[in-house]
């Protein structure tokens, strides 16, 4: 499964070796060639940046489909759908969607601590715009039980939204994708749940 | 490193030739000697309003700028989630390996009220020498149940405890089910894995912290105390005819920990040996109170009938003995007599010889001194040249320790941009 990390900064295992080093170095760059995080004796600010963009790309190890799966559970034909299907038990609802498309916000705080005691603070927020084109679907009691067609594609930026050491905004990194849904997301047997089912009871 | 070594061997060089030396930390209270001050715990405690929030918002009390931070803790209702309870600095960033000077506690209000938390810090005041410091533990578990330890460094005794466990809905979340003083020198966190969106992995990343005090002070041996919860009559769903009939079982329990005699209690935990808790958030008081005394309050419901027992166990500190030791005399034999108080009286002609080999070691000593700091100098001036270097890499300079810590994050939808055709 594709992470939010792996657009923005490149795969874990990247296909040119060091590429993902490279990426988060140059986005690092960007952070302390801004000023977001302050001058110490003890190390550089690129060091600082380093560890925050690290700290970052860690958090990032978000799912693709996860943000998907939200999306469709918070408003789409697909929840529509499966609400509909529980009204009529056994029956399968084929959804043909065009395009949907949503904008999802990841935004985090990050002190930089120098042995043990904070010295700064940097927020910063991961924008994802996210697109499900020619979606085939097939739902039945609540849940998708196959998906026939579909492409994601993502696009996704990180932006310093500011810092203690100064007020300022910049874009940081940014990567985009376009991913086979069949294969981002794998439906677990019997099917993915979209709405909230009652649990069972155990006698 | 071994600039340090080197400093402790002449430290214990001016300490032998002086004739003073001083017991090791661990050593018991009952040896004879000087007892030195173990200081007194004040509880600093804030009482706040948490904002509405589905998300633990960090609140934080500090103690004074001359106390040693040892534990801290809470004292919240039913109606808010308590997620973490750690050391901290001053701005409720967790102190991993540093110097805490606060307690911070992370609370999810999702009440349309603010009821309110009180929050504590437990500091150390007038225990001279004694520092305090955090060691702490961080582990990723996928199991249902799990525990992760932080163990206090040697010289040092673990004064008390706190945790903290990463709140990710999605991914899941480590439920806090036990939090308590292990034997030694470690503090120990249990974990109930919180699943969160079922189609992925659940999983719990949990942080254990051990606050740690070095200096003229051990623990007492810990005693903890057996609390069985009392459980009330179920409440029971009426069966109908899809239905079955479900029952849940209040239970509830509250126990203040004390120490003895001249012990104080810097700390206390509580671990379930028996059943399980009852619900995801049922400590609800779990904290230092000014008597001094540690309150532990557990409440909540669970549809499980069996038992629940729960060891509550505070930490108490003893203050250990200084002595002062006189070097073997020709006539006394007194050798090993390393708890003994010297006598000022015991015979002066006596104490020529030694005073003739101190006046050596003292020589020495001087011609040591002057040794190092030569080769400290020399050390720093081609230090300050490697620092360029290494800067210009971007690295931190060797024993930097740098580090980025989350403080807090959140994600939302905007819900007004979704578009769909079909």
């Amino acid at each position: 499964m594709t992470t939010i990390r792996a657009v923005l900064f490149g795969d874990l295992i990247p296909a040119q070796s060091g590429a993902t080093v490279q990426k988060i170095e140059e986005a690092a760059e960007r952070l302390a060639g801004a000023g977001a995080v302050p001058q110490r004796a003890e190390t550089s600010p690129v060091a600082m940046a380093r560890v925050v963009l690290t700290k970052v790309a860690d958090v990032l190890n978000v799912p693709v489909c996860d943000v998907l799966v939200g999306a469709w559970r918070t408003r789409s034909t697909l929840l529509e759908a499966a609400r509909e299907s529980l009204k009529q038990p056994g029956t399968v609802r084929h959804v043909a969607v065009t395009s949907y498309a949503f904008p999802w916000d990841y935004s985090m705080d990050v002190d930089v601590t120098l042995n043990g005691v904070a010295i700064a603070t940097v927020s910063v927020t991961t924008t994802v715009e996210l697109s499900v084109l020619t979606l085939n679907a097939f739902v039945q009691n609540g849940r998708i039980t196959r998906i026939s067609s579909g492409d994601i594609v993502i696009a996704t930026g990180l932006h310093l939204t500011g810092s203690t050491a100064v007020p300022v905004e910049i874009p940081l990194a940014h990567g985009e994708r376009k991913l086979p849904l069949i294969y981002e997301l794998p439906l677990p047997a019997g099917g993915l749940s979209l709405v909230d089912q009652p649990a069972t009871f155990r006698g | 490193m071994k600039r340090w070594t080197l400093r402790a061997a002449l430290l214990a060089l001016a300490l032998g030739a002086s004739g003073v030396g001083v017991v090791p930390g661990d050593m018991p209270a009952a040896a004879a000697g000087r007892l030195s001050q173990p200081g007194q715990i004040v509880v600093h405690s804030l009482t706040i309003e948490p904002e509405r929030a589905s998300s633990p918002l960090p609140y934080s009390v500090e103690c004074d700028p001359a106390e040693q931070l040892v534990s801290g803790g809470y004292n919240a209702g039913s109606d808010v989630q308590v997620t973490f309870s750690y050391p901290s600095g001053a701005k409720g960033t967790p102190v991993t390996g540093g110097h805490p000077t606060a307690w911070t506690i992370g609370v999810i209000n999702n009440t349309k009220s603010n009821p309110p938390v009180q929050i504590s810090a437990a500091c150390l005041a007038g225990g001279g020498d004694t520092v305090s410091s955090v060691s702490s533990t961080t582990e990723t578990h996928f199991e249902a149940t799990s525990s992760v330890a932080a163990s206090c460094p040697d010289g040092t005794v673990r004064a008390g405890g706190g945790y903290s466990s990463e709140w990710n809905p999605v991914l899941g979340t480590g439920m806090i089910t036990g939090s308590y003083p292990l034997p030694r020198q470690g503090w120990a966190v249990d974990v109930a894995l919180r699943s969160g969106d079922p189609d992925t992995q659940p999983r719990a990343t949990v942080t254990a912290y051990a606050v740690c005090l070095s200096g003229e002070i051990a623990v007492a041996d810990l005693s903890p105390v057996q609390m069985t919860l009392a459980g009330a009559t179920a409440i029971c769903t009426s069966a109908g005819p899809l239905l079955q009939s479900t029952c849940i079982t209040p239970w509830k329990g509250s126990q203040q920990l004390n120490c003895f005699g001249d012990q104080v209690l810097s700390g206390g935990g509580y671990q379930v040996t028996s059943g399980n808790l009852p619900g995801f958030y049922p400590v609800l008081v779990n904290t230092p109170t000014p008597q001094p005394a540690w309150q532990l309050n557990i409440s909540g419901s669970t549809p499980d009938t069996a038992p629940i027992i729960v060891n509550a166990t505070p930490v108490c500190l003893v203050a250990v003995v200084t002595s002062v030791t006189t070097a073997p005399t020709a006539a006394g034999g007194g050798g090993g007599a390393q708890t003994t108080i010297a006598d000022p009286a015991a015979g002066g002609s006596d104490l020529r010889p030694l005073a003739f080999v101190g006046g050596g070691l003292l020589l020495l000593l001087v011609l040591l001194l002057g040794a190092l700091a030569l080769g400290r100098s020399s050390r720093r001036r081609s230090r300050a040249g490697g620092r360029v270097q290494v800067q210009q890499q971007g690295q931190p300079a060797a024993g930097v320790g740098l580090d980025a810590v989350l403080r807090a994050h959140r994600s939302s939808y905007r819900l007004d941009e979704f578009r769909e055709t079909i």
